[in-house]
């Protein structure tokens, strides 16, 4: 196995009102490639910040996050920024849009963003035009924002995460704005994207996502205090053949006697 | 609990409301200081003249006499004044006119006169004299003189310097100089008679010495200044000078010239403030709507929200209007300073009445603004507002260029692409670019026109190399009567400049008479002929028809031309010795002489050489074309061989002739130029803070997915450059219409009825404009660098 993502003894402090607030304590984790990880806690314990420490939106106050062979922790902002650009793909609860480009235009921007080259750039063009299809949004490549469903927007925003072939996909609450329908195609998406090969790391509260995931990680007061090995998401479980349905509201009953055994 | 949400969200979105506050502030200082000048101005010339007590008409004699014997002419006027039924009354004062041939400063230099000195006691009784901090000169102790400021401040004097006087018996009379004295009748820049006043006995000995050329001053009261021109305008008496009050007041117009660009860049200082502060209101309404939502949802009504909003920009405004009446006092005192400096200013410059009423009327307006501002909130449903006014209709689609398939840098295309889709959006800072530009390229073009050669055809005179004026000589020969004698002046002054080593091409001058009578019909006129001697009348510009080619043909301006309803072709009958000849009116031109009065005729016709009133000095051409900088050396050599001749270049003539009015209007263009960098950073700031704070989200978005800090500066740097760059654009194509809508009109006022300003390109076009983008798009990417605080975080701030 090779590892995608390692962390060790992270943590971030924020200062407020003159408080030291320790966040995130001597976290200790590692990520192999291929994995798809779900991140659970309640609501304070740290799960958003551990996402954007890892992927260097936010400065670790110590510690070290390798992504890869690149230790993040040590790059300057805009190296930082180089670095989301090329080797990170990235996924939020809300929606997140330029309102003046058209669906396409926002799906292909970071990749424009990363070469100049005219040829390059046709490259970006049909491979942007092959992943809307495959999460089969090619009809509203041309619409405005605006003009499209929470679920077709999330689709685009997986699609602009994904044009830039990401080492990793970092994902918050990915599902968190939209209705079971739309989260369970947003989900089935990840998973397939998973079954490729891309590493994925998800912020989550919800266990229908997290049983989606090969592993679940629990984090509470700024530490990990545990990790649940699901294995890959298959129709195949312990030698006997399910409906991936019944798989899942397995996992889902195991992740939950988990969490409460944890302490949840 | 209205005072506490008022208080939060004064200090929530402290930088959008402080630059609230500024604009605010500038725009009743602005508004304020502008219309307590306009008042001033407008109604401050009649109340200078009334006073100084200056009488309705004023005589300058002809030169000549004395006190004891005054010449012909001189007793003929003062009879025709006492038998005119439209004369009240008048007054005569005696008067000495010289010039630097008498008067030196005491280290034996020459003072920097504009044109004839007139020296008066300080109690003549034509008019009052005033003090350069607005008080009478009520006594001139002896040994003491008082001089105009353009001469004290150009010959470079200091209280308590002396000047000497020459007297005909070898001796020297030292005066102290005591000041500056306001004189309204002879005070203005552009009158080429300035007035010294000197006491009872210092003047008693200058009448008495005899070496000095004799006039005198009459001081009109009339009952019928109209009926009283026409009737003086059919006499043959010959004077120096002589007009109505009004002309006086017109010498004043270079003054006016300055207050009017301040006034001009006040009241678009005031329009750019309005539309800015209508467009903060706005956005921060806008901005607020997520307050509005919860207020709304909790059950406060329309009212009580619209209350709040009110209350915070009534609190705004009132501060606003408050400090911007503090200011508007010391910026209104120094733009009336330099307007009326020349003048006598009542109550110091300030109203303090008015401008306090004034900047209470911007406050009541920026609230009656705000509260229609805030009439959007009836209309929005608790959820509308909770969406931030956004329900997910569009009618008009964005994003009119697409990305896809453009090989743009992404913030290049990202800019011009938010730029075409919310244009809207920019076209105040569009807008208030474009009159920037006009506020600086106004004062550029005037400058540049009044220092251009261009001029010449403005006040129908030849250009020249250089410009020698030798005010003895040109004494000696108008005594001799003699029209030779100007040849003869012409040619000893091409010799000397010869013998100094300069080949000389040709020598002309320009001689004139005033207060010449010209009838047409019954219609009669007095005006001022020119002469050109050496000069072919074609070489001068006409607005239409062709020079005049023999002895009974002329040119005329339109003025004249108008008041006595006369076009080509037509025959006047001009007063040549006492008798009246007729001319053929052949062209039409236009001069800023004596604002507009003119007729030009042949250089053969024989005319009153006793009677010549100025000389525009000797004008020489040199055969080699030298540089300027040659023509300098060559006018401080001429300069020493010629002591008591005045030697310049044609630019230097020109500007004397006009007060010297482009060299104070070049720290007005850099006042300008201050003023628009300043407004135009502040509303750079002000759209960019807003910017920063309407699209947080997106920034932070962008931050997320590989945007460096500096990449997205560049992309809100390349918006504003792009808005800039039009506005700077649109602004240059049109200034120069604007400065012909503006200071040309000034100017067409003055006599010149077809205004070409003299452009220069590389500083119309590229220095200023540059100057003010570069200034703008500096500050907008300092302003920009705070991006670097926003954090992943502050997505949630989306749009």
């Amino acid at each position: 196995m090779v590892t995608a993502l390692k962390v060790t003894d992270l943590c971030k402090t924020y200062i407020t009102n003159k408080r030291q607030n320790n966040v995130l304590k001597n976290v200790n984790f590692q990520i192999e490639e291929g994995e798809m990880v779900a991140i659970m806690g309640p609501s304070g314990s740290g799960k958003s910040t551990l996402l954007y420490s890892v992927s260097g939106m936010d400065r670790a106050t110590a510690g070290t996050v390798v992504l890869g062979d690149m230790e993040i922790t040590n790059l300057s902002e805009k190296d930082l920024a180089e670095a989301r650009l090329k080797y990170m793909g990235f996924i939020f609860q809300q929606m997140h849009m330029l309102k003046n480009l058209s669906v396409m235009d926002n799906i292909i921007l970071p990749a424009y963003e990363a070469t100049k080259d005219s040829d390059e750039r046709k490259k970006i063009d049909d491979n942007c035009k092959k992943l809307m299809h495959r999460l089969e949004i090619s009809e509203i490549a041309d619409n405005d924002i605006t003009e499209v469903s929470g679920g077709q927007l999330q689709r685009a925003c997986i699609c602009r995460s994904l044009i830039n072939n990401p080492k990793i996909i970092f994902a918050d609450e990915p599902t968190g704005a939209l209705n079971r329908s739309a989260s369970d195609e947003v989900m089935s998406i990840l998973n397939s994207l998973n079954d490729d090969g891309t590493t994925m790391m998800i912020v989550t509260h919800d266990m229908k996502v997290a049983a989606k995931c090969s592993k679940v990680m629990y984090i509470v007061d700024g530490n990990i205090k545990g990790e649940l090995e699901l294995g890959k998401l298959s129709a195949s479980e312990e030698g006997t053949i399910k409906d991936v349905k019944t798989v899942v509201k397995e996992r889902e009953k195991k992740i939950n006697n988990w969490l409460s055994d944890m302490g949840w | 609990m209205n005072f506490k949400i008022l208080k939060r969200s004064l200090k929530s979105k402290k930088t959008i409301n402080f630059i609230l506050l500024v604009f605010i502030m500038l725009a009743a200082m602005f508004i304020a200081g502008s219309v307590n000048n306009l008042i001033l101005i407008t109604g401050g010339l009649n109340s200078y003249f009334e006073k100084a007590e200056v009488g309705d008409y004023v005589i300058i004699s002809c030169v000549g006499g004395s006190a004891e014997n005054p010449l012909e002419a001189q007793v003929m006027l003062e009879d025709y004044l006492t038998e005119n039924e439209y004369v009240d009354s008048y007054t005569m004062d005696h008067a000495i006119l010289t010039g630097n041939s008498q008067i030196k400063k005491e280290d034996g230099s020459d003072l920097e006169l504009n044109g004839t000195v007139l020296i008066m006691s300080y109690n003549s009784k034509q008019q009052k004299y005033f003090d350069e901090h607005n008080k009478e000169i009520t006594n001139v102790e002896d040994g003491s003189i008082y001089l105009p400021r353009r001469e004290f401040e150009a010959s470079d004097l200091k209280i308590g310097d002396k000047l000497s006087f020459k007297m005909s018996d070898g001796t020297v009379m030292k005066l102290t100089v005591k000041g500056m004295c306001k004189d309204a009748c002879l005070g203005s820049d552009m009158m080429g008679t300035h007035r010294f006043i000197v006491s009872e006995n210092d003047m008693d000995r200058l009448l008495a010495d005899g070496g000095y050329l004799y006039s005198r001053l009459y001081s009109l009261e009339l009952n019928n200044l109209e009926e009283f021109k026409n009737e003086y305008a059919k006499q043959d008496i010959p004077v120096v000078f002589g007009d109505a009050k009004d002309t006086f007041k017109i010498g004043y117009i270079m003054d006016m010239i300055i207050a009017a660009i301040f006034i001009i860049a006040s009241i678009l200082l005031v329009i750019i403030s309005v539309v800015i502060l209508r467009f903060a209101i706005v956005f921060t309404v806008n901005e607020d709507y997520k307050e509005i939502g919860i207020m709304k949802a909790i059950g406060i009504g329309d009212k009580g929200i619209r209350k709040l909003y009110v209350m915070k920009y009534m609190l705004i405004s009132v501060v606003g209007a408050l400090i911007g009446f503090g200011l508007s006092i010391p910026f209104s005192d120094a733009l009336i300073r330099s307007a009326m400096r020349n003048m006598v200013i009542e109550n110091g410059g300030s109203n303090i009445l008015i401008q306090l009423v004034i900047c209470i009327v911007v406050a009541v307006v920026v609230i009656l603004f705000a509260y229609l501002s805030t009439s959007k909130i009836k209309k929005l449903t608790p959820m509308d507002a909770i969406r931030s006014g956004n329900n997910g209709e569009r009618f008009k689609r964005k994003g009119l260029i697409k990305l896809h398939g453009s090989r743009k840098e992404t913030t290049t295309f990202m800019a011009f692409n938010d730029v075409f889709s919310e244009l809207k959006k920019y076209l105040i800072l569009l807008f208030a670019t474009m009159i920037g530009v006009w506020m600086v390229v106004m004062p550029i073009n005037t400058i540049n026109t009044l220092r251009s050669e261009k001029i010449a055809d403005w006040f129908s005179v030849q250009v020249s190399d250089i410009v020698i004026s030798n005010e003895v000589a040109f004494n000696e020969v108008s005594t001799n009567a003699n029209k030779q004698g100007y040849y003869d002046l012409m040619d000893e002054t091409e010799e000397i400049i010869e013998n100094n080593g300069y080949e000389v091409g040709e020598t002309y001058m320009e001689i004139g008479w005033q207060g010449i009578k010209v009838t047409f019909g019954d219609k009669v006129t007095k005006t001022i002929v020119f002469q050109g001697l050496g000069t072919d009348t074609s070489d001068y510009v006409y607005t239409k028809g062709s020079a005049p080619k023999y002895e009974n043909e002329i040119a005329m301006t339109h003025v004249v031309a108008k008041r006595l309803g006369v076009d080509i072709g037509d025959t006047v009958y001009i007063s040549i010795k006492g008798e009246d000849k007729p001319f053929v009116i052949t062209a039409i031109y236009q001069s800023m002489n004596n604002n507009g009065e003119g007729i030009r005729v042949t250089e053969t016709v024989e005319l009153d050489y006793s009677l010549v009133s100025f000389c525009f000095g000797v004008q020489c051409d040199f055969i080699d074309d030298l540089t300027d900088e040659e023509k300098e050396k060559a006018i401080d050599k001429l300069e020493v061989a010629m002591p008591e001749c005045q030697v310049e270049s044609f630019i230097e003539f020109i500007d004397r002739m006009i007060g010297g009015i482009s060299d104070m209007l070049v720290p007005i263009k850099y006042a300008m130029l201050g003023i628009v960098i300043v407004v135009n950073i502040l509303i750079v700031v002000l759209m960019q803070k807003m910017f920063l704070v309407r699209e947080r989200g997106e920034m932070a978005m962008l931050k997320s997915i590989g945007f460096s800090n500096g990449k997205i500066i560049s992309w809100q740097t390349k918006r504003i450059a792009i808005v800039l760059f039009l506005g700077v654009v649109l602004g240059t194509l049109t200034g120069t219409p604007f400065s012909q809508l503006t200071s040309g009109q000034v100017f067409k006022f003055m006599g010149a009825s077809k205004i070409e300003f003299d452009i220069n390109y590389l500083e119309v076009y590229v220095i200023y404009p540059l100057v003010i983008f570069a200034a703008s798009v500096l500050m907008c990417m300092v302003t920009m660098l705070s991006v670097r605080k926003i954090t992943v975080n502050d997505m949630n701030e989306i749009e």
